[in-house]
């Protein structure tokens, strides 16, 4: 086989053009074998074929006159095929006797099939492919005339007519039956959403969670507000506002107006949704919580619109705060527990500077009475008292503090000072132990946001349990660290490290579940109420191992540093203040 | 003969304040911040000195009960005198066991602590072998002035000979105070006298 032959045949253009008209290996009809018969009768050739050249082999569409198996088979490998030529040359091709003809003399078919004289035009599609060829075969040497070379010309473009026809026929066909599906696809889909529609009434009437849609600029009648929305928002017999100035001007709290406008313009503006808790003033003068679910809703193009989901929480933000409450009661009685269990220690360290303040006066007294009490000496002595007078204030002043009960604040709190404070609080006790303090305070961030008081229990209560820790160390072996530093400037890290006997393995997380305890005089608060002050700051309080050391403890307290504080209240959208 | 208060308090401003107070009542005072500077400060004080310490008792680093075992260890024989920060019996039923002449609470008595400080350096207290401290009060009182200083110097270790040297006394007369004493205690020995005195349990 010629290289020129075999790339026409392999052409991939062609290939994919015969793919694309279905031809191969389709039953036989009648359109084309009417074709067959007619070139058969009217050149008078025993043998007619449609004949379709791939890159294997000859398939017959329509054949007429051809001996079994080939009748039957309806094709032919290309060793039998006089049809390939006349596609590779895209020409008629005349042979008036093939055993002599120099392109054909080998071909099987001559023996096979018994062809003798070939007469085949080529079939050419309207996009230039020849695909085939439509011939007439004799089995005896023939001639050929021009008027019958001419017949088979005209009637090839009828056999191309019937594969065009044939083709547009299977495209309508395959086109309605996609439209079909199509529509049975979008007939499954309404219904599916109609469900989902119903569902959603449901959900919303048995729950009272309210949707309702807000665009950018005015929408005049496009009103999506679903009735729970209307209710919740005190507008059930109100145009409801459809743009989001409109909305916020409306029907929000003046106090969280701007609030809500920016975290609604940010969902729009980065595609991004949010939940936000703001408080809705009703024309009534009621004032409502609510918590909205904002997404960003795909728009056609027609401005920037949000997708919301609101549901009223004002019940249940009241029992929050009531919960908020109990727990700040719990927190207050626990550090009055820890106050009582201190009180000897306490006791003792206000006694010191009683004790100097009576001694110096004692004393002065006697000098005085021997008259030998020098003028300057006397101011000294003053002075004396006066400051211990204070020192004997400030320690008051600590433990008051201490156990004060005071309503919860949310402000920015340096967190070195409430340690210090701490742990000039509790340095009777140190002392008292020996307990070497190891205070480490690396350069970086140390504010958090939170409460006062709160805070400096969390840290008191971790570096008292340290002083415990360390009990059972030889007295020159007692050593506590409290390091403050930030991470990455995003965290502000307390860290309080023992070098006692460690915490056992099974003990790890069960030390934070209420009344498990090591100590023998302890109730076992301590833990799970550092925990949950900890969670009520956003932080997290973690037993990790000593690292570097091979014993000991180290209580870890990750805070948010105050800036990503500040960035994640307006994110999540809380309200400042609540309680 | 001199008399000096060692004064132990980690506490500045209470040890300024005590020292103040001994002053005060003209006392030689020397004021030590722990138990440790004290011990490392020491100086054997002569037959003829008196001395005694006034201790807090918690302390970081040494404390007052360790700082006791510590002066009886190196047997040095003063009077201790401990300050309790507050009412802590285990603490102080250990001090006393440990032989400190007496144990005050704070806020201590001005006069109660010049007076048991006057007590420890006036010789009217014993120290024994153990470091056990007992006041000599009982049997003083039934002495008359002079039999006193005799019995203070005998109590102390002194010999006959010494003590009328000491007393510009003749040793006939240091010796006819001897046994008037030993009379009216009714022992029949100065070393009989010790041995009733130091079985003893010690009280204060």
């Amino acid at each position: 086989m010629s290289q020129q032959l075999t790339d026409v045949l392999h052409d991939p253009a062609r290939l994919e053009e015969l793919v694309r008209l279905r031809l191969l290996d389709t039953p036989p009809e009648e359109p084309f074998d009417r074709l067959t018969r007619l070139a058969s009768r009217i050149l008078g050739s025993p043998i007619a074929l449609v004949s379709i050249v791939d890159g294997r082999r000859q398939f017959f569409k329509s054949a007429i006159g051809l001996p079994d198996p080939w009748a039957s088979r309806r094709e032919t490998p290309l060793t039998h095929s006089f049809c390939q030529h006349v596609v590779a040359s895209a020409k008629p091709l005349v042979i008036e006797n093939a055993p002599s003809h120099p392109l054909v003399r080998d071909n099987a078919a001559i023996a096979d099939l018994n062809v003798i004289a070939y007469l085949g035009v080529p079939l050419t599609t309207p996009k230039g492919a020849t695909i085939g060829s439509f011939c007439v075969i004799d089995t005896q040497p023939r001639k050929w005339s021009a008027a019958d070379q001419q017949t088979m010309v005209e009637l090839s473009a009828s056999v191309m007519s019937e594969i065009a026809l044939h083709y547009a026929y299977d495209e309508m066909h395959a086109a309605n039956r996609t439209l079909r599906r199509e529509m049975a696809e979008r007939e499954t889909l309404l219904r599916a959403l109609r469900d989902s529609d119903t569902m959603l009434r449901a959900a919303q009437r048995l729950t009272g969670v309210g949707s309702l849609v807000l665009h950018e600029e005015p929408a005049g009648s496009n009103v999506i507000w679903s009735d729970q929305a209307r209710g919740m928002m005190g507008i059930a017999n109100a145009q409801p506002p459809t743009s989001v100035a409109s909305f916020v001007e409306r029907l929000v709290h003046p106090d969280d107006k701007q609030r809500v406008a920016a975290a609604i313009q940010n969902a729009m503006r980065h595609k991004q949704g949010c939940e936000i808790e703001y408080r809705v003033s009703k024309s009534d003068g009621d004032v409502r919580t609510i918590i909205t679910a904002i997404e960003p809703k795909t728009t056609n193009g027609h401005g920037k619109a949000v997708l919301c989901t609101a549901m009223d929480i004002t019940e249940r933000s009241v029992t929050e705060a009531k919960l908020a409450e109990y727990r700040s009661e719990l927190w207050h009685v626990a550090r009055v527990a820890t106050a009582g269990e201190m009180a000897a220690v306490m006791a003792h360290e206000i006694n010191q500077p009683l004790a100097a303040i009576s001694h110096t006066a004692n004393a002065c007294a006697r000098l005085h009475a021997r008259g030998s009490l020098d003028k300057d000496k006397l101011t000294d002595h003053l002075t004396d008292i006066s400051a211990q007078a204070k020192r004997a204030g400030e320690i008051l002043r600590r433990i008051r503090g201490f156990v004060r009960r005071a309503p919860a604040t949310q402000q920015p709190i340096d967190l070195d000072l409430v340690v210090d404070d701490v742990l000039a609080m509790l340095s009777p006790i140190s002392k008292g132990l020996s307990v070497k303090i190891s205070r480490v305070r690396e350069r970086g961030l140390s504010h958090v946001m939170g409460d006062e008081i709160q805070l400096g229990q969390l840290a008191l209560n971790l570096v008292r349990n340290a002083f415990d820790a360390v009990k059972s160390n030889p007295a020159s072996e007692r050593v506590v660290t409290i390091r403050t530093s930030d991470v990455d400037r995003e965290y502000v890290v307390l860290e309080v490290i023992d070098n006692g006997p460690g915490i056992g393995f099974d003990m790890r997380e069960r030390i934070f579940e209420p009344f498990v305890t090591t100590r023998t005089n302890g109730l076992g608060m301590g833990l799970p109420i550092s925990r949950t002050i900890a969670e009520a700051h956003q932080a997290e309080l973690t037993l990790c191992n000593s690292g570097g050391q091979s014993r000991g403890a180290r209580f870890s307290v990750v805070f948010p540093a105050i800036t990503h504080c500040k960035v994640t209240a307006h994110v999540k959208g809380r309200l400042p203040d609540r309680r | 003969m001199s008399k000096v208060v060692y004064l132990i308090d980690d506490d500045e401003a209470v040890r300024k304040a005590i020292a103040l107070l001994f002053t005060s009542v003209q006392l030689t005072v020397r004021t030590y911040r722990s138990g440790e500077d004290f011990l490392a400060a020491y100086q054997p004080i002569g037959p003829q000195d008196r001395a005694c310490a006034v201790t807090d008792l918690r302390m970081p680093g040494m404390s007052g009960l360790e700082l006791q075992r510590e002066l009886h260890r190196a047997k040095i024989n003063i009077p201790l005198i401990v300050i309790s920060g507050y009412a802590d019996i285990p603490r102080t039923v250990q001090a006393m066991r440990g032989g400190a002449l007496t144990v005050l609470e704070k806020p201590v008595n001005e006069q109660e602590l010049i007076d048991v400080v006057h007590q420890a350096l006036n010789g009217t207290v014993l120290v024994d072998g153990r470091g056990q401290a007992v006041a000599l009060d009982r049997y003083q009182a039934q002495l008359t002035e002079r039999q006193r200083e005799v019995f203070d110097l005998l109590m102390r270790g002194l010999q006959t000979k010494e003590v009328a040297r000491q007393l510009g006394l003749s040793y006939r007369t240091v010796e006819v105070h001897r046994s008037q004493i030993l009379k009216r205690l009714q022992v029949s020995s100065i070393s009989q006298l010790l041995k009733q005195i130091l079985v003893r349990p010690s009280q204060n």
